[in-house]
């Protein structure tokens, strides 16, 4: 988590304006630290989509919540007080346990819709679940070798996919999708910084490498050229991710 | 080794051990009973030249099967028996993929006939037999051959038979069928030859390995100018995995 005292401080710094009145908060540091933050953003998104990076590069941005399944089998991302960003793994049926309490079940709610669960601890996953695409459902769903398809759904050796469509996760297969409980691990759609006590749900290790986005941005007005924005395009996918952009 | 054992050694050996990867275990076992099934027909084919009948003891299932009787049709007096295959069977030289016919200890059939037994032959050989007086189908020389039914069904028809005959002890050369196969069951294959499965399982590997599926960017383009495409080792049909269960027939 960094605050935006640790950031302005840091961007500051590098532009040797400490003390000044030349960059003000409102005007110039908090939409250029949301421009960085929509960056990282931005990035993270681009990797997964075009699988040109792991996770585990992802890892300190990650959160898990535990949802349970609507009856027709997805879950849509709402109730955990912040909206999601991508989604970077689903696990059907966790392991879990009471946040509060112990030796109680956890129990299927009655609901036709979707839950998110916050009552809800995860332990860890049980079964692999595939990433694919809506266009392979049809697909998929009568071929026994892809993960999700309806043939093998009801023996031993039924395999989890999931794909993502508006905002929701929809669990394959369908026919044993339904009110089940399912870990997501996402990343978080970070909200912009409004004011001087905002803070970033970032790792404490990304302070420096924010404060240079930010302060390029900061920058970019006084750049006649517009050369800083070409910069800043081709040094956050690499400098961050490790992959071209192109 | 279990199934589940060897193909989480391939799982590791090609790296696809991640959620997404594009061979999880259900491809790679369709893979392995490909490869299973080719090294089995070569043991039990050594069998049948060498005659020890040693080698294919790992495919060879002895099952009771239910037995139905058909009364014959209008236009034929082709009255006999038959029951279903109970699984998926090695297709062989003379024996159509069964090892064995015998009346079992509940069959319902006579004590005097008890001990005959079963002849394999097909379908054409028992036609020219039929009225002969001492080849013909009879209780206590009965015959078996395989056939389609018109439904689709692979049949076994025993011929000669009681009607009263509900159950038979049958042995099989089995193959495992992937729809039912249990990941924690064990390989049927001799463990000397698991090196040549998981060598024939990498070879297939290529496939997913080297589709353009891992290389296509999202604008249609597959490789770039002047990329120098290594080809993979394919494994040839003269390869020593393919050759070294078969003797020539003497």
């Amino acid at each position: 988590m960094l605050t935006y005292a640790q950031i302005e401080k840091a961007i500051l710094a590098k532009l040797d304006a400490e003390g000044s009145e030349r960059y003000l908060p409102e005007q110039d540091i908090i939409p250029a630290i949301n421009a960085a933050v929509s960056r990282v953003q931005a990035a993270a998104s681009y990797m997964l989509a075009n699988r040109k990076g792991s996770e585990e590069i992802l890892r300190d941005f990650t959160r898990v919540s535990i949802f349970q399944t609507s009856v027709d089998g997805w879950v849509a991302l709402t109730g955990m007080g912040h909206t999601v960003s991508n989604v970077v793994a689903v696990y059907p049926q966790p392991d879990l346990k009471k946040e509060v309490g112990s030796g109680e079940p956890h129990v299927i709610v009655g609901n036709q819709s979707s839950l998110y669960r916050g009552d809800l601890v995860y332990l860890g996953a049980n079964k692999p679940c595939k990433r694919v695409t809506m266009e392979m459902v049809p697909v998929i769903k009568d071929n026994s070798i892809m993960e999700g398809n309806e043939v093998t759904a009801h023996t031993p050796r039924f395999q989890w996919a999931y794909y993502l469509n508006q905002g929701r996760i929809y669990l394959l297969p369908r026919s044993r999708a339904s009110q089940v409980f399912c870990a997501v691990a996402y990343i978080e759609n970070f909200a912009p910084m409004t004011d001087t006590s905002g803070t970033v749900s970032l790792p404490d290790y990304m302070l420096q490498q924010l404060a240079t986005w930010a302060a390029y941005y900061v920058t970019w007005k006084q750049d006649p050229s517009a050369e800083g924005y070409r910069v800043i395009a081709a040094r956050d996918a690499s400098e961050l991710f490790g992959f071209s952009t192109n | 080794m279990t199934y589940r054992l060897f193909i989480d050694d391939i799982r590791v050996a090609l790296g696809m051990v991640h959620d997404d990867a594009l061979w999880s275990r259900e491809p790679i076992l369709m893979n392995v009973l490909y490869g299973l099934n080719l090294l089995g027909a070569q043991d039990l084919s050594r069998d049948l030249t060498t005659g020890d009948g040693l080698q294919g003891m790992h495919r060879r299932r002895v099952v009771c099967v239910p037995v139905e009787h058909i009364s014959g049709c209008n236009e034929c007096e082709w009255k006999h028996s038959y029951f279903e295959l109970p699984s998926e069977t090695y297709d062989l030289p003379y024996d159509g993929g069964i090892t064995m016919v015998r009346y079992g200890k509940d069959s319902g059939c006579k004590p005097a006939v008890a001990g005959a037994s079963f002849t394999i032959t097909s379908l054409e050989h028992l036609s020219g037999l039929w009225d002969h007086p001492y080849q013909g189908p009879r209780e206590d020389r009965p015959y078996v051959a395989r056939y389609m039914s018109e439904d689709g069904k692979d049949r076994v028809g025993v011929f000669g038979i009681s009607p009263l005959v509900k159950k038979l002890l049958v042995g099989v050369f089995y193959a495992p069928k992937y729809e039912t196969v249990d990941l924690d069951e064990e390989i049927p294959l001799d463990i000397h030859r698991l090196h040549d499965l998981k060598r024939l399982v990498l070879t297939m590997s290529v496939w997913p390995l080297g589709l353009p599926q891992e290389r296509y960017k999202n604008d249609g383009r597959d490789f770039e100018p002047d990329t120098v495409i290594n080809t993979r080792p394919l494994i040839s049909l003269n390869d020593p995995i393919l050759n070294s269960g078969v003797k020539p027939v003497e």
